[in-house]
């Protein structure tokens, strides 16, 4: 453990003072794309994935994002913070803010050191789980705001802002519940059962 | 308020007062410095470790802990270029940080290096002369190549100096009469003065007419910041200066050194007092300015061959304490206040010794061997080791043959009880507000003359705090509490001077909240 814990300060030392390489970090939604049912709760992880994808690992120290969606089709409820930068209360500071409909603003900074990060993560971290409920029919994009000044504000070791290869977007589809689907069913059958009957003339 | 220009023969100076007790160091002062730790041996260039420029003082880490720049050489010649290394030590303990050692990146270990976040990345750049003494060459805060200037005037002993000319955010880099960019493209060359004489140019900025526009001051001549000469004095010579206010309207005098004489040059370049010449002759050192006396006016110190002198406001000589400098006659000197009693001590090595002298009247309080050829250097003052206590921070060679030291070398106070001081030492021409405590250079500097109880140059603050940076409730342990402080914070402006602004973008984000959390003083931030 204890060579283990000395390579990890010897490779972050290694990333502090050495160039950054290019590593194939990316940023997303999991699950990409969710089929909810009109009411319904829904959540999705946000989640960075391909830290170890270079020779020297990258980690997850803290994050300040802005994730956009349609009000007008879902509702941000909450956020939920993993343990990956620490144990919540003790290890990491996290806050979010649903004031701003179509707007989650959610921050993580970890009181960890880059070592212990390091130690803590592996190639995928999830920064955090957004709840909504699904509030009309239609599809709603979920999307990771690029803001000043420093973009998809994730920090990495050293402090240094982690560079994305890819950031992905995502959706939830809004479609009508199982129970409203089957009732309009049989109100469909219904009306065309009845349909011949009520067309006939004189009748 | 101008005073008349006044001739001082210089017989009459060596009637000033030479303190017996100089001719033998005495140590019945209770002033006690002990060696904190020295740098003398290296695996790296091993033999590269003569040092005779002043270094630069200035955290490239981030960790809280200052380092320590600078050139060395293995040559033990004294000539106006040397070739050397460009090396960072841990200021904490002297450890090594980093050694450039490829050849092509070779730098003159006779011009100082001045640092400073010329970029805006939140480290900072390190300035050096290259082995052409006329170029210079930028490095980042980790020792990696940045950039290199096209051939310049000549720079040889001389240093550069980092102000923010156009305030606009972004550091200029002034050499001499030359003003280069961010990216080392020259903007303008003067034709007026450079701040020096043949071994090199020591110019500097200051708002000295007080019009809201900094100047460069280089020797008998004042630039604007776009390079016109707003007065040039031609009845002075070129020359080291440095800049304060002796008579109290506001604005800064220019004190010049050149052949042994002293001259005070009102801030439209008209002669108040001199020549004042050096006791024992000598070139004459770059100036330094502080209240050595504590009678509320700045003096001026200047080294020459054989004196170190002391010269009041009116230019009078006040004091002059016997020294050897017959190689350069050029050296520096600086001030402190290290007890904290309001009698200032006066820092200086000539080519044999080490010396703290008393302020009052040149009485050695203690001096110890410290061998140098002697160029442009001067021992400074700094919390180099982030321990809350003033340290000095003094060089050595064995160049010329004067002594067998060599190296960096950090004294402390025996008993831990000099005041604190800042953490920051940056270029040759250091004077307290062209720089702030992590390196970056304010966009308007603050005359430092305005500021109580500064008023002086080539000196560092007396008595400040200057705890941990993220240190926001300042009880000396950045934890938790601070790191909450920022966080709760984040995404609303910063106000100037904002502690909690760690990157000084003057916006509060997590990117100063993770800088503070590396620098929590116990794991995971704990209080």
């Amino acid at each position: 453990m204890r060579k283990w814990s000395i390579l990890a300060v010897a490779l972050l030392t290694g990333l502090a003072i050495a160039p950054r390489p290019v590593a194939a970090i990316s940023i997303g939604f999991v699950p990409a794309v969710q089929t909810v049912g009109l009411g319904a709760n829904v959540s999705v992880d946000v989640v960075v994935s391909g830290l170890e994808a270079s020779e020297i690992a990258d980690i997850v120290a803290a994050f300040d994002l802005d994730v956009a969606y349609d009000p007008l089709v879902v509702a941000a409820t909450g956020v939920n913070f993993g343990a990956a930068l620490g144990v919540l209360g003790l290890e990491v500071l996290t806050n979010f803010d649903l004031a701003t409909p179509g707007l989650v603003d959610f921050a993580a900074l970890s009181l960890l050191s880059d070592a212990d990060l390091a130690a803590l993560q592996g190639d995928a971290v999830t920064l955090a789980t957004l709840q909504f409920s699904a509030l009309a029919l239609g599809t709603s994009p979920l999307a990771l705001i690029s803001a000043a000044p420093f973009g998809i504000d994730v920090k990495g070791a050293a402090n240094e802002i982690l560079s994305f290869e890819s950031v992905v977007g995502g959706a939830i589809h809004v479609v009508p519940e199982p129970s409203t689907v089957l009732l309009l069913t049989v109100g469909l059958v219904g009306l065309a059962r009845r349909s011949p009957a009520a067309a006939e003339p004189g009748r | 308020m101008r005073r008349p220009a006044t001739a001082h023969a210089a017989f009459l100076l060596f009637l000033a007062p030479v303190p017996a007790v100089m001719m033998a160091a005495t140590c019945d002062s209770p002033f006690a410095p002990v060696l904190e730790w020295s740098w003398t041996a290296s695996s790296t260039e091993p033999n590269s470790l003569n040092v005779m420029t002043v270094p630069s003082v200035v955290d490239l880490t981030g960790d809280g802990i200052p380092d320590v720049v600078f050139p060395s050489t293995a040559s033990t010649g004294g000539g106006l270029v040397e070739v050397g290394v460009l090396r960072a030590l841990n200021g904490a303990n002297g450890s090594e940080l980093f050694t450039v050692t490829d050849p092509a990146l070779a730098v003159s270990s006779t011009s100082s290096v001045a640092t400073g976040d010329i970029d805006g990345d939140g480290h900072p750049e390190i300035l050096a002369c290259d082995t052409t003494g006329a170029r210079l060459i930028a490095f980042e805060h980790d020792g990696a190549f940045k950039w290199r200037s096209t051939t310049l005037e000549a720079i040889n002993w001389g240093a550069p100096a980092i102000a923010d000319l156009d305030g606009d955010g972004v550091p200029e880099i002034v050499i001499g009469r030359q003003v280069l960019d961010d990216t080392g493209a020259i903007l303008w060359t003067g034709t007026g003065g450079r701040g020096g004489d043949s071994v090199g140019p020591l110019s500097h900025v200051a708002d000295i007419d007080d019009d809201g526009s900094p100047e460069v001051v280089a020797g008998n001549t004042v630039y604007s910041a776009a390079g016109a000469i707003e007065w040039q004095n031609p009845n002075v010579p070129d020359g080291r200066t440095a800049v304060a206010d002796f008579d109290a309207d506001g604005r800064a005098e220019v004190v010049l050194v050149q052949s042994g004489l002293v001259y005070l040059l009102d801030d439209d370049g008209t002669l108040i007092w001199g020549p004042s010449a050096i006791p024992g002759g000598g070139a004459g050192g770059p100036p330094t300015v502080a209240d050595y006396d504590g009678d509320g006016a700045p003096e001026i110190g200047v080294a020459g061959a054989s004196r170190y002198a002391v010269f009041e406001t009116d230019g009078t000589l006040k004091w002059q304490a016997i020294t050897q400098d017959s190689s350069s006659n050029r050296t520096g000197s600086s001030v402190f206040d290290f007890e904290g009693d309001g009698a200032a001590e006066v820092v200086y090595h000539d080519e044999l010794r080490l010396f703290i002298f008393r302020g009052t009247d040149g009485v050695v309080l203690w001096d110890t061997p410290s061998s140098s050829c002697t160029w442009y250097e001067y021992p400074l003052v700094a919390d180099v080791d982030g321990d809350d206590r003033a340290e000095i921070v003094t060089v050595a060679n064995n160049s010329c043959g004067f002594g067998t030291q060599r190296g960096v070398y950090v004294f402390g106070d025996s008993l831990d009880q000099w005041v604190p001081t800042r953490r920051i030492w940056n270029q040759h021409t250091y004077h307290i507000t062209n720089v702030a405590a992590d390196g970056t250079i304010p966009a308007i500097e603050q005359n430092n003359w305005d500021v109580p109880n500064f008023n002086n140059f080539r000196l560092n603050e007396y008595g400040v705090f200057e705890g941990p940076r993220c240190d926001l409730d300042v009880d000396r342990d950045v934890d938790v509490d601070d790191i909450e402080a920022i966080f709760a914070a984040r995404g609303t402006p910063a106000v100037p001077g904002d502690a909690r602004d760690y990157d000084g973008d003057g916006l509060i984000t997590v990117n100063d909240g993770r800088a503070c959390v590396l620098q929590c003083t116990q794991p995971k931030c704990a209080p």
